[in-house]
């Protein structure tokens, strides 16, 4: 798979995970950030560069929903997936409605990922 | 991810980020006790649990990630302002770290020793139930959702405010029911309303008397002598107890509330004869006050919501 990807977690354990299976199916990692200032500031930057965002919910600085927000205003045709550990329902909701393209609970694996990025690029 | 080469790069990377959050746990939960409004302060403990918690399910490592999960929930419950922080509520927390903090290196030395978390999970459980709560750092001039303030239509209960003496006595709301004097945790009561007409629903359990709708909020209503399986007498239509659980409210029908007061936990005891056959799972256990038998409910059991929920 030939994308480029934005990895926006505060964990470096999910973020070490995350980009191994990228890279293992052929994605470019753009950038790994840690919070939601730099998120939204580095995709405004580099949108042309970046397929997709997965975009952890639970962030310092910012939180992924206002991040969310903030990336669908200034690119309404970005491709985000959430990403976070058991979310309550009517945030989930709330992101697929701003516009997120999906969403990532961990525990995750591998072929779950797998099946998201390639329904989500395609 | 098992049996990955990879999997000893993720421990590692879990041990080593864990400390650094719990680090900064720890130090914002100590700022945070002489700063219970900190917003802030409340979301970075809130993130780096919420992290671990992740983390640890990601990695296979459950009995930390459950204990993250319970820790979590206690202080979303803070966040969304239904537990106040006290001395207690971050002393539970303190607790709950260690614990992690335990489980932690238990892991990271590979040691097969048992660790029995089961109480501090306990104490969280209690404080979710608005139960281990002291209510000595509330002041209800500063929060009056704090206050514990509820108006009781048609008497003259107004609470003004939910300060006790020691840390063991909590408030009550006592009613009647038939002869029986019953009590629930002042917590858990929304308010007090005068018995009105439900519509009824169909395909429900029979203790469901209908919805009521209370300023918008479509209510469900409880009879109590029904769910408490009373043999005999009706329904006298006194009055509807709100009960928040959840975000929800459920109404409890019941004769009438005749009192507010502070029980001593510590005399709350478990008692067979004093059941009166009543079923063990709704109460929590029986006290005195003045003489008469009180028994408390514990509305969380009493309220089943999915059974509310899904036969909607």
């Amino acid at each position: 798979m030939n994308i480029s990807i934005l990895i926006v977690d505060d964990s470096p354990l999910t973020q070490s995970q995350l980009s191994d299976i990228f890279i293992e199916a052929g994605c470019q990692i753009v950038d790994q950030v840690t919070d939601g200032i730099s998120a939204a500031r580095i995709y405004k930057k580099n949108k042309d560069k970046i397929d997709l965002v997965t975009l952890d919910i639970t962030l310092p600085g910012k939180d992924g929903v206002e991040v969310l927000k903030e990336i669908m205003a200034f690119d309404p045709s970005a491709k985000v997936i959430m990403v976070s550990a058991m979310g309550k329902d009517q945030i989930i909701q709330e992101c697929l409605q701003v516009g997120a393209r999906n969403f990532i609970t961990k525990p995750f694996n591998k072929d779950k990922i797998l099946a998201i990025l390639s329904y989500v690029t395609k | 991810m098992s049996e990955s080469p990879d999997d000893k790069v993720y421990l590692k990377l879990f041990f080593d980020s864990s400390d650094e959050f719990i680090q900064l746990i720890e130090n914002n939960l100590m700022t945070l006790e002489s700063n219970p409004t900190d917003k802030e302060l409340l979301h970075e403990v809130f993130r780096c649990i919420h992290t671990i918690k992740g983390d640890a399910s990601l990695i296979g490592l459950e009995r930390i990630s459950r204990l993250a999960h319970e820790t979590e929930s206690v202080l979303d419950l803070i966040r969304d302002g239904d537990i106040q922080i006290t001395g207690n509520v971050i002393d539970t927390m303190f607790e709950a770290i260690e614990f992690l903090k335990y489980h932690i290196r238990k892991e990271s030395e590979g040691s097969t020793e048992e660790i029995d978390d089961e109480v501090v999970i306990e104490k969280l459980h209690r404080l979710k139930q608005g139960m281990d709560n002291d209510f000595t750092n509330i002041d209800s001039t500063d929060n009056p959702k704090e206050a514990a303030q509820i108006e009781i239509q048609g008497k003259d209960l107004r609470i003004k405010e939910a300060k006790v003496h020691k840390d063991n006595e909590y408030r009550f709301v006592l009613f009647n029911l038939d002869h029986m004097t019953f009590a629930i945790s002042i917590n858990n009561i929304q308010e007090v309303v005068d018995d009105m007409p439900s519509t009824k629903v169909p395909y429900v359990e029979d203790y469901i008397e209908g919805v009521i709708n209370l300023r918008g909020y479509i209510v469900p209503v409880i009879s109590l002598r029904k769910r408490l399986n009373f043999v005999g007498g009706m329904d006298k239509g006194g009055q509807i107890m709100i009960i928040l659980k959840d975000n929800d409210r459920i109404g409890l029908k019941l004769d009438e509330v005749h009192s507010v007061e502070t029980l001593d936990r510590e005399k709350i005891h478990i008692s067979e004869e004093a059941l009166l056959g009543l079923d063990h799972a709704f109460i929590e256990g029986v006290t005195k006050k003045d003489d008469r038998l009180v028994l408390i409910l514990k509305p969380d059991v009493l309220l089943e919501r999915n059974k509310l929920v899904n036969h909607r």
